[in-house]
């Protein structure tokens, strides 16, 4: 028996599947003050509803918000950052950037809070650019940072100094003197952290990295306690950004690689699905209440991005790509002051909700408009455990868009919709295009509570022709941490001219980097003749500041030739041209990891009729409404074929399948809809 | 006709993520450290006839939401399709405003006509001329800073023009990057086309016509709004560049803001005239050009963050341009530190409309740190290296919301800097320090925001440092409502040793082995009353490091004592200073340089003297303001200029050359 959970904001996903593949899933109300307790529970959930049993579980993979909440609420440690003497400010400087590049009225836009100026000191030394040991490092120095760091109540230490990743020596001996006077203290080396040039991105990861280290630590240690207590004798794997899984003591000494340890889950969830039903190229789009997150799955992988976001600051960390735009089905429409109809990025959140919820929602927001178009039965939102107020929705809709826009309230709800869907065809360009992948070739996977009903019309907007709908589009993060491989990455900075390098000289490094990330994998609980091995090399053309990530096949022959080509065959992807020249090897990669198998899952379909009435629904082009038949999800069998339009109506999800689309029930249950008439 | 409004938010969007998927390919194309690095660089979308209707949010310089490139795409006799065009003249159509900004444009065409021009531009590190880097305040003349190409096609229906670009690359001194540059913007024109293509399948041919000038109309009617809730008014303001040539005389910008309802009027009356110098602004005399509204979209963009921008911004204001001064020079006056100039534009500007919203806008952003460029032999390759080191910012001025963030945020800070882990690796220099400059925000209620300072040594001999945009070494940010103005900038030579030279406004100089440099921009004006500031907060400056334990006395009143503040002690001071102070209680702060200044350049006088210089032929007024300002001296004058009309007529006797270019000029 193998279980995923996975920690969000507002529910504790689980998701277990059996040797046979029978699959259990469900959702308990989060536990934000002490997430560990939803886990707790549901496990006893399991055991007491399921008759799992503690024993039984052969895997527990978790997703968890802990590392972000943390930043999201400020509630990490008190960080000291040690840097090189003169360069104190770097954090707080930052690259300059500005998010609202046209405004002199300015917030801070560098993680100042990390170590605001009094508890950043710096210490006499100096590394050169080639790693030569300029000026050595004073002592004495380091003694009297100790001190001032101890008087600012300091309990995690960052130290970051000027081309450590050249050369550790200094870091690693200001390490050795501060746990000679301060034993317990946490450090964090830039130099083990992110050996990786530019001081500032370098800073920051590891200034992060200290700041959520002791609630990391803390919060794992905790689960893995209460696992054991509850009789849980697998070990506990964490979700890594980057989405491969990490055993938890591994996790806690690299805390800054765990923060979109959620979204990693969907994504890799949404490959799972692919894999399940042979899709290899799927654009996962998963719609909440207030946002919605998209992420690019090529060729059966992620995509990833070496640098991601986290509250607005950039972190030079692996992340699953995942692009969250501010809409969703809370997101408020408003006319702007020329008159602009505009969708967000402003919510109403869950509470108080869309006007329809009746809970004081006056603002008209997306889930309103689809109530009003007839896309949500009033009566059976969330499985009918609320009903929800139409009346409220046309009243607000009326006010604040129809009538200043002049135009019905019907047209006013379409024209929400429809702006809200080209924002989110923008999301998916801005994933896609701009990665050099043209989106007709995907395949558009649904997910979240809201994903299904939007899913199509995102697709004809982007040209895409398929769209599938997961059993349970609601739970597949959860799900997705059953899918993933024990995973470790270990990178840093090579820096030669491909041209002026050897085989020899590539093959030296990367063996000192497989032997760290071989000791990091005989940690887990893995057969070490089950890890796979795979290197990558970060390349960019001589003089240009951007790199590419490019697959180095060792094994072949001429690999650095082959690398070469492959850089171009991505430049030219990316960038629309490449031309023959000098490159350089910025930094040098190692991948290992231990795939984990799964099991197919059985369908679960209860016998019965699966038409279930017919209901009024808005249709685009003529605002007149229309008869449409109603389709029950859990009776829908295989390979039962209907055509839109059509609603299919499920607990935890409606799903929206306009005229000219068809829709088939694959046999893993998966729900797959085309567009008629179109070749692939 | 005019398109739906749901149809214009969808085509609203589909045209700024086509002007960023531009941006992005030009961004991460790019070849030199300066455009990778800094983002000076635009792309956008223009009309058929030129004004830009959508440009990115998020990447690349600010500076020309509002260009028009009408002019340049007239000197164009005919369009076909692939062909795409570049100019980089100043004094061709005034769309380029310095020889180093390349501007690319290509038509993009469906059923044979043209539905819009693709545009952008890239700052080339060099283009030749008489200095690396191409800029410098010591020219003259438009001819010394670097080669000019007039509008021209590079690429003909798809082919590149090789003649013209070797012309452009025998005449630079790194032609692999401007080359490399090229290509990048070569290739963002070429994503724009596409995107375009797109958005006509998408959307029609008819809609996307009509919907581009919406979009205008749409952006038009979005500052109405902002302008049409500022209180009516005329709104003076002046400020200063501290030399109009080397060794010369205060430069002055001035302008009178006047809003009336929903509409701005910028007379620029009573700016110097046009300088012997490179900091002239090349506008044209067009009362929008893109220069002028660039501190005018900050502030309505400032005022209200949902404007989107294009040229339509600019339709509510106009301008007055005297012919012949520093904002509307005559050929071929150099220009190529207009961005020196263009940024204390933007300050001026800021000045004028800060009376009109003094509780929304905050005081002065730093300025007059230089962008520094180094011009060496790199000893490990015995390669030359020409590169940008960094742009030398400042802080965002104190505001009603807050302290001005510290080291970046001034106006100039769509520049970002270079880290020093690229520079030691890429230039053969040693970094000593990067980093906030103590002491250097001016006080307020909310500070402004601490200058940057940079110390580095040169490790090769003859290494050229170039400081371009060194200024406010004299006239500092001003303070707004009580608050103080910044430090000023500097720019030291060897500091700590007897060989100190304090190297003042001086933009080039030669260094060798072993010599330090010590260069910090000025810091921002803070905003409200110094005595008003939290004490806590001052205190937690202190131990920042931002503000001294005296300064916290003599400019907060506040005490400092071992680990904390002396509540009783400062109650005390601050009553004490709080009397001191009720004399001098003024809207501006403008530090120490202006008011010695200005105790002899009160504006009565220098509006006599915008007066006299006005009446002259453009060649005669530099003269005759520097004879002028010789004469004068120190002299304190409140005698509403009697002396200075004094002082010309004693010129006029002097110099019978002048009375004969004058009659010459009436007849």
């Amino acid at each position: 028996m193998r279980i995923g959970v996975d920690v969000g904001g507002t529910f504790t996903d689980f998701s277990c599947i059996s040797p046979s593949g029978r699959q259990v899933a469900f959702k308990l109300p989060s536990t934000p003050d002490d997430p560990s307790e939803a886990v707790i529970l549901g496990l006893r959930e399991l055991r007491d509803k399921f008759d799992i049993s503690p024993r039984d579980i052969s895997m527990f993979a978790h997703g968890t918000t802990v590392a972000t909440n943390a930043v999201l609420e400020r509630k990490g440690a008190t960080v000291g950052l040690i840097t090189t003497e003169g360069f104190r400010d770097v954090l707080e400087i930052g690259r300059q950037m500005r998010q609202k590049m046209y405004s002199i009225r300015l917030e801070p836009e560098t993680p100042v809070f990390l170590a605001p100026g009094r508890r950043r000191v710096s210490v006499n030394e100096r590394i050169g650019a080639d790693g030569a040991i300029i000026k050595s490092l004073d002592e004495n120095n380091v003694l009297a940072a100790v001190e001032r760091l101890r008087a600012e109540d300091v309990n995690s230490l960052a130290i970051t100094l000027l081309f450590s990743f050249m050369n550790p020596i200094h870091e690693r001996r200001i390490k050795e003197i501060v746990i000679d006077h301060w034993p317990d203290m946490l450090i964090s080396l830039s130099s083990e952290v992110d050996p990786v040039f530019r001081e500032y991105e370098r800073t920051v990861v590891t200034a992060f990295d200290a700041y959520i280290k002791p609630t990391v630590d803390s919060y794992l240690s905790k689960l893995k306690t209460a696992l054991l207590q509850e009789g849980v004798t697998a070990p506990l794997q964490v979700m890594q950004s980057r989405g491969g899984l990490a055993g938890a003591e591994t996790a806690r000494m690299r805390p800054v690689r765990l923060f979109l340890s959620g979204p990693a889950g969907g994504v890799i969830g949404g490959l799972g699905e692919g894999k399940a039903n042979t899709f290899g190229n799927l654009i996962t789009v998963d719609i909440g209440g207030t946002s919605c997150d998209i992420a690019l799955i090529s060729e059966s992988k992620p995509l990833l991005r070496q640098e991601g976001v986290i509250d607005k600051f950039s972190i030079r960390v692996p992340m699953v790509d995942v692009n969250a735009i501010g809409a969703g089905g809370g997101s408020i429409a408003w006319i702007d002051e020329s008159g602009g109809l505009r969708v967000g990025p402003h919510s109403a959140g869950s509470e108080p909700g869309p006007a329809c919820y009746d809970r004081g929602g006056v603002h008209p927001t997306v889930t309103d408009a689809s109530l009003v178009s007839g896309l949500l039965d009033k009566n059976y939102f969330a499985g009918g455990r609320f009903r929800l107020n139409q009346e409220k929705s046309c009243a607000v809709i009326d006010r604040y868009i129809a009538k200043p826009l002049g135009i019905s309230v019907e047209h006013a709800a379409l024209g929400i919709q429809k702006v809200l869907i080209s924002q989110m065809s923008e999301g998916v360009r801005f994933v896609s295009i701009k990665q050099g992948f043209d989106p007709r070739e995907f395949v558009l996977l649904a997910l979240g509570g809201a994903g299904p009903l939007y899913a199509c019309a995102l697709a004809e907007e982007l040209n895409i022709g398929r769209v599938l709908v997961p059993r349970n589009p609601g739970v597949l993060s959860a799900t997705g941490l059953l899918n993933s491989s024990v995973e470790h990455e270990i990178s840093s900075s090579f820096n030669r001219i491909l041209g002026e390098t050897s085989l020899a000289e590539v093959s030296s490094a990367l063996s000192l980097l497989d032997a760290q990330a071989q000791k990091l994998m005989l940690k887990e609980a893995v057969e070490m003749t089950d890890v796979e091995v795979s290197y990558a090399a970060d390349i960019c053309y001589l003089g240009q500041g951007y790199y590419l990530e490019v697959p180095l096949e060792i094994e072949k022959s001429s690999p650095l030739e082959l690398a070469y080509q492959n850089f171009l065959k991505i430049h030219d992807r990316i960038y629309g041209h490449s031309v023959d020249g000098p490159v350089r090897i910025v930094n040098l990669r190692t991948v290992h990891k231990v795939p984990t198998r799964s099991e197919i899952t059985q369908p679960e379909i209860t016998r019965g009729e699966p038409l279930k009435v017919h209901r009024d629904i808005l249709i685009e082009n003529d605002g007149k409404f229309e008869k449409v038949p109603v389709l029950q999800r859990a009776k829908m069998p295989v390979e039962f074929y209907f055509e839109g339009p059509a609603i299919v109506e499920q607990n935890d999800t409606t799903t929206w399948i306009p005229k000219e689309w068809c829709g088939t029930v694959l046999n893993t249950s998966t729900l797959l809809l085309e567009m008629m008439g179109k070749k692939f | 006709m005019k398109i739906d409004k749901v149809t214009l938010e969808i085509l609203k969007n589909h045209c700024r993520a086509a002007a960023e998927s531009m941006a992005y390919t030009l961004y991460r194309t790019a070849h030199s450290t300066f455009v990778k690095e800094t983002e000076d660089f635009t792309t956008g979308l223009a009309t058929p006839d030129g004004e830009t209707f959508a440009a990115p949010v998020e990447l690349g310089v600010t500076w020309f939401v509002g260009l028009n490139y009408k002019t340049v795409i007239d000197m164009i006799a005919d369009y076909e399709e692939g062909d795409i065009c570049i100019t980089n003249d100043p004094y061709s159509g005034h769309v380029a405003t310095h020889s180093p900004d390349m501007h690319c444009w290509k038509p993009v065409f469906f059923g044979g006509e043209v539905v819009c021009f693709v545009v952008g531009h890239i700052h080339n590190t060099d283009v030749g001329g008489a200095v690396p880097a191409s800029i410098s305040r010591t020219l003259s003349e438009i001819h010394q800073e670097g080669i000019r190409i007039p509008p021209a096609k590079i690429v003909k229906r798809g082919n590149l023009n090789k003649e013209l670009l070797d012309i452009m690359l025998t005449n630079v001194r790194m032609p692999e990057q401007n080359w490399g540059d090229l290509k990048a913007q070569i290739a963002a024109m070429n994503t724009g086309e596409r995107r375009v293509h797109e958005m006509i399948k998408k959307f029609g041919i008819d809609t996307f016509r009509s919907g581009i000038y919406d979009l205008l109309d749409y952006a038009e009617a979005q500052s109405r709004a902002i302008v049409s809730k500022l209180p009516d008014g005329e709104y003076f303001f002046a400020d200063y560049m501290d030399e109009d040539s080397e060794n010369g005389f205060p430069c002055r910008l001035a302008l009178n803001l006047i809003i009336k309802g929903e509409h701005l009027t910028l007379d620029f009356t009573g700016t110097d005239p046009q300088i012997e110098s490179s900091i002239n602004i090349p506008t044209g005399g067009q009362e929008r050009h893109a220069l002028l509204m660039v501190g005018v979209i900050y502030v309505l963009y400032s005022l209200d963050s949902r404007l989107f921008l294009n040229a339509g911004v600019c339709r509510v204001a106009n301008s007055v341009l005297p012919e012949g001064t520093v904002i509307n020079p005559k050929f071929p006056a150099a220009v190529g530190l207009r961005t020196l100039s263009v940024q204390r534009l933007m300050g001026l500007i800021f000045g004028a409309f800060v009376q009109a919203a003094p509780e929304q806008l905050p005081a002065s952003p730093a300025s007059g740190g230089p962008i520094m460029n180094v011009n060496t032999i790199d000893n490990r390759t015995g390669r030359r290296v020409v590169a940008a080191i960094g742009p030398i910012t400042g802080g965002a001025g104190g505001s009603p919301l807050g302290d001005g963030t510290e080291g970046s945020g001034a106006n100039s800070s769509f520049l970002k800097n270079t880290p020093v882990e690229i520079n030691e690796v890429e230039v053969p220099i040693k970094m000593h320090r990067y980093g906030l400059s103590s002491g250097s925000g001016g006080a307020g209620k909310y500070r402004g925001g601490t200058a940057i300072e940079m110390w580095f040594e040169a490790l090769a001999p003859n290494t050229r440092v170039t400081a371009r945009n060194m200024d406010r070494t004299r006239f500092s940010s001003w303070g707004f409502l009580g608050g103080r103005a910044g430090s000023p900038s500097y720019f030291l030579l060897n500091p700590d040793t007897n060989q100190r030279r304090d190297l003042g406004n001086l933009d080039f100089l030669t260094i060798d082995p072993g010599d330090i440099v010590h260069v910090a921009s000025g810091g921002a004006g803070g905003w409200g009353d110094p005595l008003e500031r939290d004490a806590g907060m001052v205190l937690q400056d202190v131990r920042r490091g931002f503000v001294s334990v005296e300064a916290a006395r003599r400019d907060y009143g506040v005490i400092v004592a071992d680990e904390g503040y002396d509540v009783e002690a400062t109650r005390l001071e601050r009553s004490k200073l709080a009397k001191q102070k009720k004399q001098r209680d003024q809207l501006f702060d403008y530090g120490e340089g202006r008011r010695t200044f200005e105790e002899t350049w009160t504006r009565e006088n220098y509006d006599v003297l915008t007066k006299i210089l006005a009446g002259l032929p453009i060649h005669w007024r530099f003269f005759i303001k520097h004879r002028i300002f010789e004469i004068i001296g120190k002299q304190v004058t409140n005698d509403n200029g009697e002396k200075i009309m004094a002082c010309y007529a004693q010129l006029l006797e002097e110099y019978s050359q002048l009375r004969e270019a004058m009659q010459d000029e009436v007849r």
